[in-house]
């Protein structure tokens, strides 16, 4: 009985076709969602689903990193540049039915900025990018008055962050905490279903206000490993992979049932040196090391040639024509001439690295091994140590640490996004991992933050670029290329900052 | 026997204070802090610092596991810090059966291979039957289990489903949280033998080792019974030969093999940990790895303590297992 039991299990198996995807588009990733709140958004994998179900008053072209209208038709700066008023869009609603409205724009701003606000998110990651926010208010109702507290350039910018999308007022309040499991904003995706670690389910929202997207069912799973997923993707379970490692590329390519797609770099590897410490706090030193590391080989060797050797720490799709920025030199032979005239030939020294992949750093053992290698072979002797995220992220803040390997990736494609967190005196001992604290980079960083007249900001980053490139607190390694393997029934092309499942088509 | 069965329940309390003791203190001294996955690398010190006080991390290390403890005394195993909603016993609750599943799928896997094959090796000694059945147990012993995953994915990915429990096309309402069950339920065929396939892969890598201990284990202990004299009489008589084997060898033999298999319930469980995370599959494991990756300190804690009181109480559902199967044995006595 058993055995035939077994047998005609054995038999309905066997029979088996394997499974195939059907309408909705299935996008794998790495990880799951932790909270739908966009107040409470820290990191990529939230911000992918609540960049497709909330919308910013502001936000990108499809094509590029210009700013457009998405929830604000118009806005109008102060001369003073001390307060802006915004336009909003008609005829929006939020998913629960309710109406967007000036009072849906004030509260959300309200909420992510007032730590006594009744409905305050639980954390809220990216509360202090509006810290110059004086006052938010209503001046109609499709109006909205923004009050500074200081002039700024990049305020605008701010509103296309993903904690500045504009939740329902209605829903945060009947839902309470529990707001982050039943999200309701206005984007072309409404949250169907979420089994936690398994699936998000996002529907098409019918009553959107813009063009309706063409998948009507989009579905999120979480997939650990880049190879099951890659594997998922040739068998067609799966159509997007947002999660390739590098190596994956070109197998990908040239496969039968899948293809690449690549965005230019919005982000930078670096290596930092502790200023507050000898060696590293060495000028010289600090030269050889740069004149040692031989880019392209990095790139060739760590990054399988898909990223850029850098020249700045701010990508070119960033820093655009700026100002110059000519290649770092590579010279193994006047490295080895600095480091002896330093009395530093043969010194030991340190490098410490992350154990976890980045966006900047797929394989950041591989890296560093590579820079140990090129650092040796100027008579160096490096040792490496590696650590886990929670871990790495308060070492490089320690004033204790060594040489580090670090990296960036743009919340905001404007200069100050990587010149202030990573480089001005302010944020030392914090992103700033060097310690830099360079009066003159300061004050001029400083100054373009509120310069509105682009001419003259170009100008004050080029004088902090050249200070930069003169005092090496952090050498420039490579910016890497944005990537993502898709089914080729699948047209998508990736956006430089965000995740947009709408612009995606499926086809049979 | 009573006396003795509630004994061993009376430990149960002291060895949960022990595990939540033991997790409280590593997870502690392990460097970083639950702040930098709440608020990201990008934050800066003094937030980090001002949400470390709002929850509590700021003060001294006994009186953080006196007020973990005084929870867990009321029955509250937390909340997840950086995770929206649920609290640590409700995602629990959810993810406690499909590791079950996984691992009874296993040990039944494991138990009935392991069985067959160290059968098969004793009662074929020496022959190409046991070398083969032995080399396999060997291969199965040394193989590690995300390696294999990936193999399995590799060979078989093809026909079968790669990872999750069930299609993601599939909705099905947890009613007792065990897909196949479920599916079986709610009367859905299609759903029910797409959830089987699910479970192949994921519960023959985890069968893998504790099948190929169990097949050593039968080999040793069958070999062993079916030397003595009773085994002889019972061929002298003229007893079928199979059924000397079934009948007279393997209920005897079967003593080590139980504790074996007591102990790899242990192993299933830590096992599932990486199968989980190789398949993706939606359990126990992948909750404690995600709960590592994000310093989770009290869902790790109320994962592993939930975890151990299911091997203890295991452990001692096999102790009092020997009983029925060896008369000989009697608890409680002096």
């Amino acid at each position: 009985m058993t055995w035939k039991a077994l047998l005609l299990a054995a038999a309905a198996l066997a029979g088996a076709a394997p499974a195939q995807a059907g309408k909705a588009l299935i996008w794998a990733r790495g990880a799951d969602s932790t909270t739908m709140d966009p107040a409470e958004v820290e990191w990529g994998e939230d911000a992918k689903i609540t960049q497709n179900v909330f919308e910013p008053l502001v936000s990108f072209r499809h094509d590029s990193v210009e700013l457009e209208g998405r929830l604000a038709t118009a806005w109008t700066v102060s001369a003073d540049g001390m307060s802006m008023t915004v336009d909003l869009r008609d005829g929006v609603t939020f998913h629960d039915g309710t109406p967007f409205n000036a009072e849906a724009v004030v509260f959300t701003f309200n909420r992510l900025t007032d730590a006594k606000h009744p409905q305050r998110p639980r954390v809220a990651p990216y509360a202090s990018n509006f810290s110059d926010l004086s006052k938010v208010e209503a001046v109609g109702p499709r109006r909205v008055l923004f009050t500074l507290k200081t002039s700024s350039a990049v305020f605008l910018h701010n509103l296309t962050l993903f904690g500045a999308c504009i939740v329902s007022p209605e829903a945060v309040k009947k839902h309470g905490e529990k707001f982050a499991l039943n999200p309701s904003g206005t984007g072309p995706y409404r949250l169907a279903r979420w089994d936690r670690d398994v699936r998000i389910v996002l529907d098409r929202f019918d009553g959107y206000w813009g063009p309706k997207p063409a998948v009507g069912r989009v579905i999120v799973v979480p997939v650990n490993s880049p190879q099951t997923a890659i594997e998922k993707l040739k068998k067609g379970e799966v159509h997007v992979v947002d999660h390739p490692t590098l190596a994956d590329a070109k197998p990908l390519q040239e496969h039968a049932a899948t293809k690449m797609d690549f965005e230019t770099s919005m982000n930078v590897c670096y290596l930092g040196f502790n200023l507050k410490k000898a060696p590293y706090n060495n000028p010289d030193f600090r030269r050889a090391v740069s004149l040692a590391i031989d880019r392209k080989a990095l790139n060739a060797v760590a990054y399988y040639d898909l990223a850029e050797p850098a020249s700045n720490v701010v990508p070119p799709a960033i820093w655009r024509d700026t100002a110059p920025t000519p290649a770092y030199e590579y010279d193994p032979a006047k490295a080895r001439e600095l480091l002896a005239r330093a009395g530093l030939a043969s010194h030991k020294v340190e490098l410490i690295h992350m154990t976890f992949s980045r966006p900047y750093v797929p394989e950041p053992q591989r890296v560093a091994e590579t820079i140990k290698d090129q650092l040796e072979k100027i008579g160096l002797e490096v040792r490496l140590t590696g650590y886990d995220k929670a871990a790495y992220t308060l070492k490089t803040r320690e004033e204790s640490h060594p040489m580090y390997l670090q990296g960036w990736s743009a919340d905001l494609p404007v200069p100050d996004n990587f010149l202030y967190p990573l480089l001005h005196g302010d944020n030392a001992g914090d992103l700033n991992g060097s310690f830099f604290n360079d009066a003159e980079f300061n004050a001029a960083v400083k100054a373009a933050q509120s310069e509105r007249d682009p001419g003259k900001a170009r100008s004050l980053y080029t004088k902090a670029y050249e200070r930069y490139r003169a005092e090496l607190p952090t050498i420039p390694l490579v910016h890497v290329k944005q990537l993502i393997a898709l089914s080729k029934r699948v047209d998508y092309n990736m956006h430089p900052i965000e995740y947009r499942f709408f612009i995606a088509t499926l086809r049979e | 026997m009573t006396a003795y069965v509630l004994r061993r329940l009376l430990l149960l309390p002291v060895v949960l204070w022990a595990v939540s003791l033991v997790v409280f203190v590593l997870m502690r001294v392990v460097p970083g802090d639950p702040t930098v996955s709440i608020l990201g690398e990008k934050a800066k010190e003094a937030d980090r610092k001002a949400l470390r006080e709002r929850m509590g991390l700021d003060k001294p290390l006994p009186v953080q596991y006196a007020i973990y403890l005084g929870k867990l005394l009321q029955g509250d195993l937390g909340r997840p810090y950086k995770a929206a909603g649920d609290t640590v016993a409700q995602e629990i609750r959810r993810r406690l059966p499909p590791t079950i599943e996984l691992t009874l799928a296993a040990m039944a896997i494991a138990v009935l291979g392991g069985l067959a094959l160290g059968i098969f090796s004793a009662v074929y000694k020496n022959t190409w039957v046991d070398y083969l059945s032995m080399s396999v147990a060997l291969a199965g012993v040394s193989v590690p289990i995300f390696w294999l995953g990936l193999l399995l994915i590799l060979a078989f990915g093809r026909f079968l489903p790669i990872g999750g429990n069930l299609g993601v096309e599939f909705f099905l309402e947890p009613r007792t949280g065990f897909v196949i069950l479920d599916a079986a339920l709610a009367g859905e065929g299609e759903m029910f033998r797409d959830a089987l396939l699910h479970l192949l892969m994921p519960a023959v890598a985890l069968a893998t080792i504790p099948l190929a201990m169990t097949a050593r284990i039968t080999r040793a202990s069958m070999l062993e019974v079916l030397g003595s004299d009773y085994i002889r009489t019972a061929r002298a008589k003229g007893a079928a030969p199979w059924r000397v084997i079934t009948r007279h060898a393997l209920r005897n033999a079967l003593i080590p093999i139980v504790t074996l298999v007591g102990l790899e319930f242990g192993y299933l469980l830590g096992g599932a940990v990486l199968t989980e995370t190789v398949f993706d599959w939606p359990g126990m494991g992948t909750y404690i790895l995600h709960s590592v990756q994000n310093t989770e300190h009290e869902s790790i804690g109320g994962a592993v303590l939930v975890l151990s009181s299911t091997f203890v109480v295991v452990n001692l559902a096999v102790d009092l297992l020997y009983a029925f199967i060896d008369p000989r044995v009697r608890y409680g006595h002096a």
